[in-house]
């Protein structure tokens, strides 16, 4: 679903972010991208969903050489990625429902089709009741809620997360986490950029650590790759 | 068709989210608008004042004792085929001295000496639309043989040709300027409102909204915020300008200034739709920064 050939990406005048990245992420699959700050973890993902673009190498997503989209093809390319971030990036003038349904307004969808499917990914992420509140009457959880709904109410192959746990407290991350985990198993591939350490040993799946924009770790806990749940030593609650 | 309404409806939302700023934009719209229209109000006055001008330059062709109808007729045909001129006038020797009497008035006892022998010469006058046409004239009657002389007020006709020149080029050059002005103006105030809503935009391009449907909503706004301007600016314009002439034909009546209602119907409407092209254009222009890639 997600390859990287061979990528390294430069900002002008700086120290390389990404250095000669080859990964491959199958579909359906969940996958933690881990490392310290700078690491070049939001680079990643940026590159997937073309918000930059690599100095060189190849980033394919679902079958494109993503940087050689014409510029005119990039919104239908992220139509089918969902992208959840560490700040929520929500529009503080409009309800948890406009919020959601804005993601499908904006690509010309059916009224009924955008009624049903926002009402769905509500119930999905427990906001149902919680339609008519504006974000800054949310809780950090409620917002990031909000912000998971508006990236899936598209239904998209992909969905990436930067630091999605960044501003909850533990618990409330591990619950997120978790239902990014749910999501996955419905065969969403799922890309989680995360230093909370804790919350990546919770989990049994496939880790890729970054270090100064290199790929030094790429492990499957237990040589399993692909989603296999919570990990039974982190208890059940997670 | 789904993705236009929700433009047009963004477009409202957008308006009444920022209410201050869209007033804001309105009032510094119209503010624009109303100098840029004072000034084209000036400058067509001004134009209309040279036209004048210009009008009153007139061309004598005197013609030589004797000269024949036929040579008269063909001094005449001549004239009369060059572009600018307005009017012309075959004015005899007995004529000319009659005119002469009558704006001597009551002093026309000074003239009985020479009733006589008539001194005057029978004469073509010719009426100027266009001074700049006054050398073609005198280029067509040159070496006709029934022609003694041209008379025209030849410095006073080239000085008031470059006068004029230099004149019209001003109006143009400065109604250029004021017009990139304004969209200056206007477009400063919806890249505020752009600016206002760049965290909006930034999530729209996010979950794959196409650079039309972001950029529409706003084109829209801008269209209506400058139109509105240029609406308050023509509604300020037309009330200030009707009492202007109304003034200047009581106090002034020798001032040629053109009539309210068929200068203000004309341009008004140019003055609005000029606002939505102004707002539309600025309204990208605005964008362009937040659609780059």
């Amino acid at each position: 679903m997600i390859e990287f050939r061979d990528v390294s990406k430069r900002y002008q005048g700086s120290i390389y972010a990404l250095s000669d990245i080859d990964l491959c992420i199958q579909k359906g699959e969940f996958v933690f991208v881990v490392g310290p700050s700078g690491a070049g973890k939001s680079t990643l993902l940026r590159l997937v969903y073309r918000a930059d673009v690599p100095t060189t190498g190849q980033v394919i997503v679902d079958g494109r050489n993503v940087n050689a989209l014409h510029p005119s093809q990039v919104p239908f390319l992220r139509r089918n990625i969902g992208v959840v971030f560490q700040d929520f990036k929500l529009l503080p003038s409009r309800t948890v429902y406009e919020n959601v349904a804005f993601a499908m307004e904006v690509t010309g969808a059916r009224p009924n089709d955008i009624r049903r499917r926002v009402a769905q990914v509500l119930d999905l992420v427990g906001l149902r009741q919680r339609v008519r509140a504006f974000p800054q009457e949310l809780s950090g959880g409620e917002q990031q809620r909000t912000c998971l709904a508006r990236a899936m109410v598209s239904s998209p192959k992909i969905l990436l997360a930067d630091e999605p746990t960044g501003n909850l407290d533990p618990e409330t991350g591990t619950q997120l986490m978790q239902a990014l985990f749910d999501i996955s198993l419905l065969g969403t591939t799922v890309v989680v950029a995360t230093h909370a350490q804790t919350i990546v040993d919770a989990f049994r799946t496939r880790v890729v650590r970054l270090e100064k924009g290199c790929l030094i770790r790429d492990d499957s806990h237990g040589g399993y790759w692909g989603p296999r749940g919570v990990h039974p030593e982190a208890g059940g609650d997670a | 068709m789904r993705l236009l309404r929700y433009c047009v409806r963004e477009s409202g939302v957008g308006m009444r989210r920022n209410a201050f700023l869209s007033l804001a934009t309105v009032f510094t719209a119209a503010v624009a608008f109303f100098v840029l229209a004072v000034f084209l109000l000036g400058a067509a006055n001004l134009n209309n004042l040279i036209d004048h001008v210009e009008r009153q330059v007139q061309v004598s062709i005197y013609l030589k004792d004797g000269a024949s109808q036929s040579q008269r007729e063909s001094v005449i045909a001549a004239v009369d085929a060059v572009d600018g001129v307005r009017d012309v006038t075959f004015v005899s020797r007995e004529d000319a001295l009659a005119r002469l009497r009558n704006s001597f008035g009551d002093n026309a006892a000074l003239l009985e000496g020479i009733e006589e022998f008539n001194p005057l010469r029978d004469a073509v006058e010719v009426q100027m639309a266009d001074a700049d046409a006054v050398s073609a004239v005198v280029t067509a009657v040159k070496g006709n043989a029934a022609v003694d002389e041209v008379s025209y007020g030849k410095e006073l006709v080239a000085r008031l040709i470059t006068m004029t020149r230099a004149l019209r080029l001003g109006i143009l050059a400065l109604a250029g300027l004021l017009g990139f002005a304004t969209l200056f103006l206007v477009q400063n105030s919806v890249r505020l409102s752009v600016f206002a809503r760049r965290d909006e935009i930034s999530i729209m391009r996010l979950v794959g909204a196409t650079d039309g449907v972001i950029r529409l909503p706003f084109v829209f706004e801008g269209m209506a915020l400058a139109s509105w301007g240029a609406i308050v600016a023509a509604i300020a314009v037309a009330i200030g300008y009707t009492w202007l002439t109304r003034t200047v034909g009581r106090s002034m009546a020798f001032v040629p200034v053109l009539p309210a209602f068929g200068i203000l119907s004309g341009m008004l409407p140019l003055l609005v739709i000029f606002g939505a092209l102004i707002g539309a254009i600025g309204a990208m222009l605005a964008l362009r920064r937040w659609l780059r890639d």
